[in-house]
C-alpha cells in the first residue's frame, strides 16, 4: 500500500485479532459457500436442501455427542477421588483424544484448514508469512473436533476447581488448553503435508491408493497375522492369551502419546501434587511444539513453492480402442468416458477393494465355517455375494455418472450424438466398468471355493449381467436427477456421490437381485444346473428388454436435465 | 460426415441467423430479443463488455443452452429440430473449452474425429498435422490436467477444426494463447475464411477484431446494440474501440479517479 493510504497500522495484538476474526469467517463461509448454489433448478435446490438437511442432522448429532461429553465430563469429575473412576476416566479421555486425532488427520484435507494453507489469496494479504501461520493454527481450533471436545475440557477442570479440588482442576484446565493447542497444531501439520503431497496430479493418486490398499490391509491384518486359524473348533486358550498380551504391550508403549499424556497429568496431580503432573504436561507441550514445527515447515514450503502441474508423459497415448455390438459414435463414446473414468482415482479403488472385500468374506465364511464345524454351503454363498457386492461396490461411480467427467461432458453434448445415443455409451462404459470390477471378484470368489462347481460362477455372471441391465438405467436415471459435483481423483466428501442416490441404489440392487438368486438356487436345487443356466440366460435377454424402455426414459431425463447436468459437472 | 446427410440447406441463407432470441435465467434476462445476421464466408465479431450475454449467446448457437424464446438457424438449418446436422457441420471453441480431464490430447483427437465419421487414414493425418501446427506433439500422450491454459486453449481449437467444419464458434480463441500460436491461428482463420468458410468471434481484444473481422455485432445488457460490415459500423470514429465505448455507452462515464490510490 502507498505511503500516506490514510490508514493507521493496527497494534500487534489488534492486527492479530483482526486477522484471526477474518480467518474465523473465512473458515465458515469455506463450509457454507458449497451449500448455497444460485441459479439452479427446482431439482438441484432440493437436492441441496437435503445435503443441508444431512448436514443439520449431523451437527446437531454432533452438538448432542458435545453435550454428553460434557455431562460425562462432570460427573467424572464429582468422583475422580475413586481410583476405579480415575482409571475409567483415563480410558475414556484416551480413547477420544485417540478417536480426535483419527478424524482430525482424516479431515484434514476437508476441513477448509488445507485449503487455506495453501490459498494464494492470502498469500498476497499484507502478513508475515510467520503470522499467516500463527493464525492458521489459531483458526484450527474452530475444527468440529476440537470444538466438540472444548466444553467437556472445560467442564472437567471447572468442577474440580469448584469440588475444591484446586491443583487438579488447575493442571486438568492446562492440560485441556495444551491438548487443544496440539489438537489445532496437528490439523495444520497433516493439512499442510497433505498439501504437499497432494497436489501433483499423479503423486496425489499414487498417495491416495496407497491409503485406501493400507486400510483394506488393515481389515486383512487379523487374517494375515493368523489369529484365525482354520482347524476346526474353536480358539485355542492360547490364542486368547496372545490377544490380550498384544493388547497390553501396545497400550504400555505408548505411554508419551498425546492421547495418554492428559489422563496421566491429571492422574499425577490428583496423586502427586503438581509437581507430578509436570512431566506429562511437558510431554503434551512438547508434543504441541512437535506438530507445530512440522506444520510451519508444510506451510513454509507450500508458501516458497506454489503449486504447479508438471507434465508427464507416461501417460498412455493409444487410440481409443473399439467396441463390438455398438455404432462407432457409440462405442468411441463408451471408449473415452471407460478410459477417462477408469484413471479416476475412486475407479482404481473399485477395482481393488471390491475384490478384496470378497477376500476378506472369505476369510470370515471360512472362520464361521470352522466355528461351525463344517458349513458346506460357506463358499456356494460366497460365490452368490460376489454378484450384488459388485454392484454395490460401483455404487460411487454408477449414480453420478454426468458428473465424472467435468467439462467433458460439455464436449459430449458438442459432439453430434443424440441423447439416446450418449446415454447408450453410458451403459456400455458401466458394464464394461462393471466387468472390470466383477470379473476379478468372482475370480477371487472361485479361489476361495473351489469346492464350487464352475457352473455355479457362471450362473452368478450371468445373473449379474442381466441385474446390471436392468438396474444402470435406474443408475442413470439418478445420476440426472440427483447429480452432484465431485473430484474422482480425489477420496472421502469430494468423491462421494449424493447421499440420496446411493441410499436409493443399495436397495435397488437387493431387491432386484433377492427374487433371481432365489429362483436361481430353486431351479439349481430342484432341476439341475442345465436348467438354472438356460434360465439365466433367458434372464438375460428378459433384462435387456425391461431396460430398453428405462434406458429411453433415462435419456429422456437427461434432455431435460441437460443444462443443470452441465452445471453440476463443470462445479458452478 | 456431411457428405451422407439428408439434410440440405440453400447456401444463399445466412450461417446465422436469429430472431428474437431470448435467454433467462431464472429472472435473470441474459439475451433479450437478439437478431443476429451472420452472412456465410464472413469472419463475424461479436463484442461486448463483460456479462453483456457473449457467451450465452454463442451456447445457444452451439446447443450448450437451450433459448427461452426466439428462432435460430444456423447454415440454413433449424437449430432446435436439426441439432445433430447442425454440430456435424460446425465446430466449436467454448468458454470453458469442454475437455475431458483424463483424457489425453490424441484421446480427444481420436474421440471427435469419430464421432465425426472420420477414417482411420483421416483421423491419423488431420491429427497429425494439427498437433504439429500448435507444437502439441510432445503433449499428446499427456492428459488435459497436465496441460497449462494455453495448451487447452489450442487443443480446443484443435477439435473444433478436426471435422473439417463449415463453421466455427470461437469464445475468446485468443485468450492465454501465445504470440507465435495468436498469429498462426489467426493465419489459419484467415485462409479458413477465405475457403469459404465461416467464423463467430468473440474476444475482448478489439485489435483482433478489427485487424480480422469483415463485420461485427456489439451486444450490451443482453441486447443487440449494432451489426454490419466492420467498416459501415465504425461510421466516422478513428477506431473500434471509439465506436464500441460510444455504443455500449462508456463513452460519457468520467475518468476513472481514485484520489485515496494517489501517493
Amino acid at each position: 500500500m502507498p505511503e500516506g493510504s490514510g490508514i493507521p497500522a493496527p497494534g500487534p495484538l489488534r492486527g492479530f485479532l483482526s486477522s484471526l476474526r477474518t480467518l474465523a469467517w473465512l473458515r465458515w463461509r469455506l463450509i457454507t459457500g458449497a451449500l448455497a448454489r444460485r441459479n439452479r433448478g427446482r431439482l438441484e435446490q432440493i437436492s441441496s436442501t437435503l445435503s443441508l438437511v444431512l448436514r443439520i442432522v449431523l451437527g446437531l448429532a454432533a452438538t448432542g455427542f458435545a453435550v454428553a461429553l460434557t455431562i460425562g465430563a462432570v460427573i467424572a469429575a464429582l468422583h475422580y477421588d475413586r481410583p476405579e473412576a480415575r482409571k475409567f476416566f483415563a480410558l475414556v479421555s484416551g480413547f477420544l483424544f485417540s478417536l480426535a486425532l483419527v478424524f482430525t488427520a482424516i479431515f484434514a484435507g476437508n476441513s477448509g484448514t488445507g485449503e487455506m494453507l495453501s490459498s494464494s489469496r492470502l498469500q498476497l494479504l499484507p502478513l508475515k508469512r510467520s503470522t499467516l501461520h500463527r493464525l492458521q493454527v489459531a483458526a484450527a481450533l474452530g475444527d468440529p473436533m476440537v470444538l466438540a471436545l472444548v466444553p467437556a475440557l472445560v467442564a472437567f477442570g471447572l468442577t474440580l476447581l469448584v469440588r475444591g479440588q484446586l491443583a487438579v482442576g488447575a493442571v486438568a484446565l492446562g492440560a485441556g488448553l495444551l491438548v487443544m493447542l496440539f489438537l489445532a497444531a496437528f490439523a495444520c501439520a497433516i493439512a499442510g503435508v497433505l498439501q504437499l503431497l497432494l497436489r501433483g496430479r499423479r503423486r496425489r493418486e499414487v498417495f491416495l491408493l496407497l491409503v485406501a490398499v493400507g486400510f483394506a490391509s488393515l481389515s486383512l491384518g487379523p487374517s494375515l497375522l493368523g489369529l484365525h486359524t482354520h482347524t476346526a473348533g474353536k480358539p485355542s486358550p492360547d490364542d486368547e492369551r496372545v490377544l490380550r498380551l498384544r493388547f497390553r504391550t501396545l497400550t504400555e508403549n505408548a505411554p508419551w502419546a498425546p492421547p495418554v499424556l492428559y489422563a496421566r497429568a491429571v492422574e499425577s496431580a490428583s496423586t502427586e501434587g503438581l509437581g507430578g503432573a509436570a512431566p506429562a504436561l511437558l510431554g503434551l507441550a512438547l508434543c504441541g511444539g512437535l506438530a507445530y514445527a512440522v506444520s510451519s515447515a508444510a506451510a513454509r514450503r507450500l508458501h516458497a513453492s506454489p503449486a504447479t502441474n508438471a507434465r508427464t508423459s507416461s501417460a498412455t497415448g493409444e487410440a481409443l480402442g473399439r467396441l463390438p455390438f455398438l455404432s462407432s459414435a457409440v462405442g468411441t463414446l463408451a471408449m473415452a468416458q471407460w478410459r477417462s473414468l477408469s484413471r479416476t482415482t475412486l475407479a482404481r479403488m473399485g477395482f481393488l477393494m471390491t475384490p478384496l472385500m470378497t477376500f476378506v468374506i472369505a476369510r470370515g465364511l471360512g472362520n464361521i465355517a470352522t466355528y461351525a464345524g463344517h458349513w458346506a454351503a460357506a463358499p456356494a454363498a460366497l460365490a452368490a455375494i460376489a454378484g450384488p457386492l459388485t454392484l454395490i461396490g460401483l455404487n460411487q461411480i454408477v449414480v453420478n455418472q454426468f458428473a465424472f467427467d467435468g467439462h467433458g461432458l460439455a464436449r459430449q453434448v458438442l459432439l453430434p450424438v443424440s441423447a439416446t445415443e450418449l446415454v447408450a455409451a453410458r451403459r456400455a462404459s458401466s458394464l464394461l466398468f462393471a466387468l472390470g470390477v466383477g470379473l476379478p471378484t468372482l475370480f477371487v470368489a472361485a479361489l476361495a471355493g473351489p469346492r464350487v462347481s464352475p457352473l455355479v460362477f457362471v450362473l452368478v455372471a450371468l445373473g449379474t449381467v442381466g441385474v446390471a441391465r436392468v438396474c444402470l438405467p435406474c443408475a442413470l436415471l439418478l445420476s440426472a436427477m440427483l447429480p452432484k459435483t465431485v473430484d474422482p481423483s480425489r477420496l472421502g466428501r469430494a468423491s462421494q456421490p449424493h447421499q440420496g442416490a446411493v441410499l436409493l441404489w443399495m436397495p435397488l440392487v437387493a431387491a432386484v437381485t433377492a427374487p433371481i438368486w432365489l429362483a436361481g438356487w430353486l431351479l439349481w436345487s430342484h432341476a439341475g444346473p442345465a436348467a438354472a443356466l438356460a434360465a439365466a440366460a433367458l434372464w438375460v435377454v428378459l433384462a435387456t428388454l425391461i431396460a430398453r424402455p428405462m434406458e429411453r426414459g433415462a435419456a429422456a431425463a437427461f434432455s431435460a436435465r441437460r443444462e443443470a447436468l452441465l452445471l453440476v459437472a463443470s462445479g458452478r | 460426415m456431411t457428405e451422407t446427410s439428408a439434410i440440405t440447406a440453400p447456401n444463399s441463407e445466412p450461417a446465422v441467423e436469429t430472431r428474437g432470441l431470448r435467454r433467462l435465467f431464472g429472472d435473470h434476462v441474459a439475451v433479450d430479443g437478439l437478431d443476429i445476421s451472420v452472412p456465410r464466408r464472413s469472419f463475424y465479431g461479436f463484442l461486448g463488455p463483460n456479462g453483456a450475454g457473449k457467451s450465452t449467446t454463442i451456447k445457444c448457437l452451439t446447443g450448450l443452452l437451450a433459448p427461452s424464446a426466439g428462432e435460430l438457424r444456423i447454415l440454413g438449418l433449424d437449430a432446435v429440430r436439426d441439432e445433430l446436422e447442425i454440430k456435424r457441420r460446425i465446430g466449436v471453441v467454448p468458454e470453458d473449452l469442454a475437455l475431458f480431464a483424463r483424457l489425453t490430447g490424441g484421446e480427444h483427437l481420436a474421440l471427435v474425429g469419430r464421432v465425426h465419421g472420420l477414417s482411420v487414414a483421416q483421423l491419423a493425418e488431420r491429427s497429425a498435422e494439427l498437433l504439429v501446427l500448435f507444437d502439441l506433439e510432445s503433449a499428446a500422450a499427456v492428459p488435459t490436467s497436465d496441460y497449462s491454459h494455453g495448451m487447452k486453449k489450442k487443443l480446443a481449437l484443435a477439435l473444433a477444426l478436426l471435422p473439417a467444419p463449415q463453421l466455427l464458434f470461437l469464445d475468446e480463441p485468443f485468450e492465454g494463447v501465445d504470440a507465435v500460436a495468436a498469429q498462426q491461428i489467426k493465419s489459419l482463420l484467415t485462409g479458413f475464411v477465405a475457403h469459404g468458410g465461416t467464423v463467430f468471434l468473440t474476444s475482448h481484444v478489439l485489435e483482433i477484431v478489427e485487424r480480422l473481422c469483415d463485420h461485427v455485432g456489439i451486444i450490451a445488457a443482453g441486447r443487440l446494440v449494432a451489426q454490419g460490415p466492420l467498416a459501415e459500423l465504425r461510421g466516422g470514429a478513428a477506431t473500434l474501440e471509439q465506436r464500441f465505448l460510444e455504443l455500449v455507452g462508456a463513452s460519457g462515464r468520467p475518468a476513472a479517479e481514485l484520489d485515496w490510490l494517489h501517493a
